[in-house]
């Protein structure tokens, strides 16, 4: 085994105040109420901390904000609000996004693996490196522990010519003379920015960062001469045969030369005078670089360092393709030509993210060069000015030398950790085994190939979300769509027990800012024309608008009825509120979350023009749109008489109680400790009402739930956290988690400040400390182990349905299949876009696939096995609406589980500080005795039941327009699914589709 | 006043206003007679009495908001609010004896660079004859 490599990180606060995303503004005159919410509402005392940086001319509040929007939401005179910043916008590129820089600022003050709460948040996919997955392991050995260093991931990988063979003599020795190599203990060598930087001190940072590292930096000649002598033994020295003397290069392990035609002339050259000296030879990643790369690999070449642009694409006529397409052709030409081992491969250019380091070596790479992220870790702001005359706004000229190296060994100490995170996940032990590894990924192509065109036909590649916007509805033939109407009936089991049950919070966030000017004359004309109610006449004075109620310029405009045009004084502007931008993401959007608030609200979808059925991630659900007939197939049916019960337990093949849910979800697990006790009470008796369960994850099953035992599922997970026998045998279905959609191959994470004493004593454990499950289950490496787990709980509870949840890797439909040998009732698999209480943002968005292409998966492979009418088969992670519960039934699940939305529908913004701290400041996803009081569960539970209502209602109207009685007739119905990105669709006959299960 | 007083203004633009085509490098720079830094501002509503007074404070010669017409600001007020507070700002300096006329605000929309570079030299230009801001010998 290799020497353990270690990073020593240390935090190291950034010189200058970041500029921060988003912008508090007060935009009204205060009340002076005397009880302000900038200091009662606000959780983590940013009001109270915050200072004018004039030198950064920055609010320093701004950067401390948890964007909560509780100060927004309850101030008494509604004068609060939020902007995106567009200086923030302003930094680097359409590649060096923002983000992305705002991301390594912030990896290289703390070096650790950043880690959030809620769900993935970003598009479906995109180009380059987010149209690739890693894969998982349900089963592997204990890696969670070379994670954590009881067991050891190496990172290690070795520079230079390797031998084919070795050769020994008759006495032993070895005949042949291995060539030159070194090795370095992580895959990543520094290079040289291409920014036109000058500074010394940011040219000695890099490289006594790799000093500290171990590894290489990239130095010309002239520096390698003259001030970076010192560190020769970790330069990578440039050479140019034309003026540079090869015997003058002392110390340094590599030397690069450009390519050139004769470039192997330089390299003999070089070899003559410094034959232990490995050679690098720097190719542009272009239209030829798969044949060069070839024959200098057979001319011997040692190390080919390929660029690519610094966004990540080609040079020459390739400047169009990205790095992950060219490095694998240059990869499989050398496999191809079967010389891949011969040579060491890096590339430079566009590695931007911890994740990019292990993708860009699963597509062939053995190492990466990073350049442009470690200026960025050094707080630059890839303004690009540098050397116009411009002062450099982050001084890069003054910086410690000390300071820069420490903020580029935070980072890579950062990306180090996140890249054993992902192998760990993966199971792979040695990152030199990774290389190559395109069977352990998951390529959008291929994916959309195997799993959706089966379904939807031929792919004509996705137009921008923004050009065509799912709408979840499209109609066949020639009549009119059925528009969704205003759905009135009222679920059977809910009769009597739908309250309108209003917002904890003041001001509405609306979509639009509704302004009357004070040249108003309250003469009241806006308010008959308005048909929403957001003016609003009293006696002879107007109130404040209601802007929440505001459907926009557009609606009014077209019926004539628009406020500000009718207005005599011209007193109304009507526009965007920019508040709307400053919360939701692509897969939440601000549309999607307040419009669950609406449904909890009311137990309605929303009609108010809010977009509630699909969000803007641009791939997935979001894309898929039913395609309803033209006509009602069967009229006589009542919406409210569809039946949406599901049974659990399909099996034949023993004889425990059967099992049925009133509709088909049921609550994923949260547990103590994510979440508070107040809302998982409320959960429990939501789910009560109709007739499902709500689930204890992993944290044990507290006194409270007792009383709605029948209604509660509680978990087996891998950290085994307040399991027992008297819980096991008081619940009608255990679920196995062996993995989780948002964190696949890593185990549970509760931090430690959210493990307070209650937490503490219900897991057995001790306050104040974290708790990260491991991973896998340290019993079960086989599916045998897997059935002895089952067994186990069978024979302690005569009566409970066993699940099994898994994540999503490449091999889930067989994962699926071992769990009904094993004999679980349910396999639960829980797609790579779930939400979490805590999980590494690395995990979150690139291990395993989304749940949209699993299902079919999944599905389909169980009825190939012949299998499916004994299993129940469960999705989740990513059912943000009714709508996704209805897609994902039609691609082949029979229900589905739900968990962000009932936290959106308590009014959980997303904003992601549920992991650690006081935990979430609207007090939902907390144990802080403080927040967790923030509301009771009689108003939780019923904000549940009415939301549970509007999903129900509107699959029952989904049904309707298709004429089927039950939910099970929607199941596998792909057919019935249309694919924005798909056109000739030959639509399957649902016979041709896998229907085997009714 | 000496000769080779070279006002430094400080230009915080509301980036609605600023032409989309155009590009302002954040670090400081320097114009014909004076030093101009510009700061991009989400909204020149953002920009309270007390960022002005505290620049001032911190040494800066003259500030000149740029903020969109009122009508068009993206809060609607915003840009109004902004005057307001300038007007504040402006009065307390007076209050101060330290020229409430190193303040400035222009309002408009879809300005280009050079404009927004006349408006700071505009502002150079009557700060020259206010002279250098006292409390720059006290940073």
């Amino acid at each position: 085994m290799p020497k353990k490599y270690h990073v020593n990180i240390q935090s190291l606060p950034p010189r200058f105040e970041p500029i921060p995303e988003y912008c508090s503004i007060e935009v009204n005159k205060c009340l002076h109420c005397r009880n302000c919410v900038k200091y009662s509402a606000c959780v983590y005392n940013v009001y109270r901390g915050r200072t004018f940086d004039a030198q950064e001319v920055l609010d320093t509040g701004d950067s401390e904000c948890a964007g909560c929007m509780r100060c927004v939401q309850e101030c008494k005179a509604n004068i609060l609000s939020r902007t995106r910043n567009l200086r923030f916008e302003a930094l680097g590129d359409d590649y060096w996004r923002p983000a992305l820089i705002g991301q390594i600022w912030n990896q290289a003050e703390t070096g650790k693996i950043p880690v959030s709460g809620a769900g993935y948040r970003g598009m479906f996919h995109g180009p380059g490196f987010d149209q690739m997955w890693t894969d998982m392991s349900e089963i592997v050995r204990p890696t969670r522990d070379g994670i954590h260093g009881r067991e050891y991931i190496s990172t290690l990988i070795d520079v230079g010519r390797r031998p084919e063979r070795l050769e020994f003599g008759p006495d032993g020795h070895l005949l042949n003379e291995p060539p030159a190599s070194l090795e370095i203990p992580i895959p990543i060598i520094l290079d040289i920015p291409p920014l036109d930087v000058e500074s010394r001190p940011v040219r000695e940072a890099i490289v006594r960062a790799a000093t500290n590292l171990d590894t290489l930096a990239v130095a010309r000649y002239e520096e390698s001469q003259g001030y970076l002598g010192g560190y020769s033994k970790n330069l990578v020295v440039k050479f140019d045969h034309t003026r540079d003397s090869a015997s003058a290069i002392d110390g340094a392990p590599i030397v690069e030369i450009a390519y050139a035609d004769d470039v192997m002339n330089t390299v003999g050259t070089i070899k003559e005078h410094k034959p232990t000296i490995v050679t690098s030879i720097r190719l542009p990643l272009d239209e030829h670089a798969a044949e060069r790369a070839s024959r200098l690999t057979r001319s011997g070449a040692e190390v080919i360092h390929l660029q690519a642009s610094p966004q990540g694409r080609g040079l020459g006529t390739r400047e169009n393709d990205f790095i992950t397409n060219l490095v694998r052709e240059v990869h499989l030409r050398l496999v191809e030509e079967s010389i891949r081992d011969r040579v060491t491969l890096f590339v430079s250019g566009g590695i931007a993210m911890a994740e990019h380091v292990a993708k860009i070596i699963i597509c062939g790479v053995d190492g990466v060069g990073i350049d442009i992220a470690l200026m960025a870790a050094l707080e630059c702001r890839l303004c690009s000015e540098c050397g116009n005359g411009t002062e450099c706004p982050v001084h890069l000229d003054t910086m410690p030398v000390e300071y820069g190296a420490q903020r580029i060994v935070n980072l890579i100490g950062s990306w180090h950790s996140q890249l054993i995170e992902v192998m760990g996940a993966m199971g792979i032990r040695e990152v030199r085994r990774l290389r190559g590894e395109t069977g352990r990924a998951m390529l959008f192509d291929d994916l959309e190939d195997d799993n959706f065109a089966p379904i939807f036909g031929k792919r004509i590649g996705a137009a921008s979300p923004s050009e065509n916007p799912g709408t979840g509805v499209v109609a066949a033939g020639d009549k009119p769509p059925l528009l969704p109407a205003p759905v009135s009936w009222t679920f059977p089991q809910t009769e009597g027990l739908l309250n309108i049950c209003h917002s904890r919070y003041r001001n509405k966030l609306p979509k639009y800012r509704v302004v009357r000017t004070n040249v108003c004359i309250a003469c009241g004309k806006c308010a008959e024309v308005c048909a929403y109610g957001v003016h609003v006449k009293a006696g002879s004075l107007m109130a404040h608008p209601r802007s929440h109620l505001c459907v926009g310029v557009g609606v009014c405009q077209k019926n004539s009825s628009f406020c500000a045009d009718t207005c005599p004084q011209q007193a109304i502007r009507v526009s965007l509120d920019p508040v709307w931008e400053t919360f939701g993401d692509p897969r939440w959007t601000p549309d999607l979350i307040v419009s669950t608030w609406l449904q909890a609200e009311t137990g309605r979808p929303p009609d108010n023009g809010l977009e509630y059925r699909v969000g803007a991630s641009g791939g997935g659900f979001d894309r898929i749109d039913f395609a309803f007939p033209g006509t009602l197939p069967n009229p006589d049916i009542k919406p409210r008489d569809i039946d949406l019960s599901i049974p659990l337990n399909r099996r034949t093949d023993d004889n425990r109680p059967p099992v049925e849910i009133g509709f088909p979800v049921y609550g994923g697990g949260m547990s103590f400790g994510a979440i508070s006790l107040a809302t998982i009470v409320s959960r429990a008796k939501a789910y009560r009402v109709f007739g499902s369960f709500t689930c204890t994850g992993e944290g044990g099953y507290p006194d409270a739930l007792a009383p709605y035992a029948d209604n509660v599922i509680t978990q087996v997970a891998t950290g085994l956290f307040g399991v027992r026998e008297e819980t096991i045998q008081r619940t009608p279905i255990v679920e196995f988690k062996y993995a989780q959609g948002a964190k696949p191959g890593l185990g549970g994470h509760l931090l430690g400040d959210k493990v307070t004493a209650a937490v503490a004593k219900i897991r057995e454990s001790v306050e104040g400390n974290a708790l990260f499950s491991p991973f896998p289950f340290h019993s079960v490496y086989s599916v045998e182990d897997h059935k002895k787990h089952v067994d186990w709980i069978k024979s302690i509870n005569p009566r409970a349905l066993v699940s099994v949840k898994v994540s999503t890797p490449t091999d889930v439909d067989m994962v699926a299949v071992g769990s009904y040998y094993a004999g679980a009732h349910i396999i639960h698999i829980d797609g790579s876009y779930g939400g979490t209480g805590a999980a590494p943002d690395i995990a979150k968005k690139n291990i395993a696939m989304p749940i949209e292409y699993a299902i079919p998966k999944v599905h389909q492979f169980l009825v190939d096995e012949g299998i499916r009418d004994q299993m129940t088969l469960i999705a989740s992670g990513g059912i943000r609406s009714a709508w996704d519960v209805a897609k994902a039934i039609a691609l082949g699940a029979d229900g589905v589980v739900i968990a962000t939305s009932e936290m959106v529908a308590l009014e959980c913004i997303r904003c992601g500080r549920c992991e650690s701290g006081r935990g979430c400041p609207r007090g939902i996803a907390t144990t802080d005795t403080e927040l967790s009081t923030s509301f009771s569960s009689e108003w939780a539970t019923q904000r549940l039941i009415n939301l549970f209502h509007s999903y129900a209602i509107q699959l029952q109207e989904i049904l309707w327009r298709f004429g089927m009685k039950s939910i099970q007739e929607l199941v596998g119905r792909a057919d019935l699914l249309r694919h924005q990105d798909y056109i000739d669709k030959t639509s399957p006959t649902p016979g041709e589709l896998a229907t085997s299960h009714k | 006043m000496s000769d080779s007083f070279e006002p430094e203004i400080t230009v915080l633009y509301c980036g609605h206003s600023l032409a989309s085509e155009d590009h302002l490098s954040e670090g400081a720079k320097a114009g014909p007679g004076f030093k101009a830094r510009f700061v991009m501002m989400p909204c020149s509503s953002k920009i309270e009495t007390r960022y002005l007074i505290k620049l001032i404070e911190k040494g800066a010669d003259g500030i000149v908001v740029m903020a969109c017409p009122q009508k068009q600001c993206q809060f609607q007020i915003g840009s109004g609010r902004a005057q307001n507070r300038l007007n504040q700002a402006r009065a307390l300096l007076d209050e101060a004896g330290m020229h409430g006329e190193r303040l400035g605000i222009v309002q408009g929309q879809s300005f280009s660079a050079n404009e927004i570079m006349a408006a700071a030299k505009e502002r150079a230009d009557a700060v020259l004859l206010l002279g250098q801001n006292p409390m720059k010998s006290t940073r």
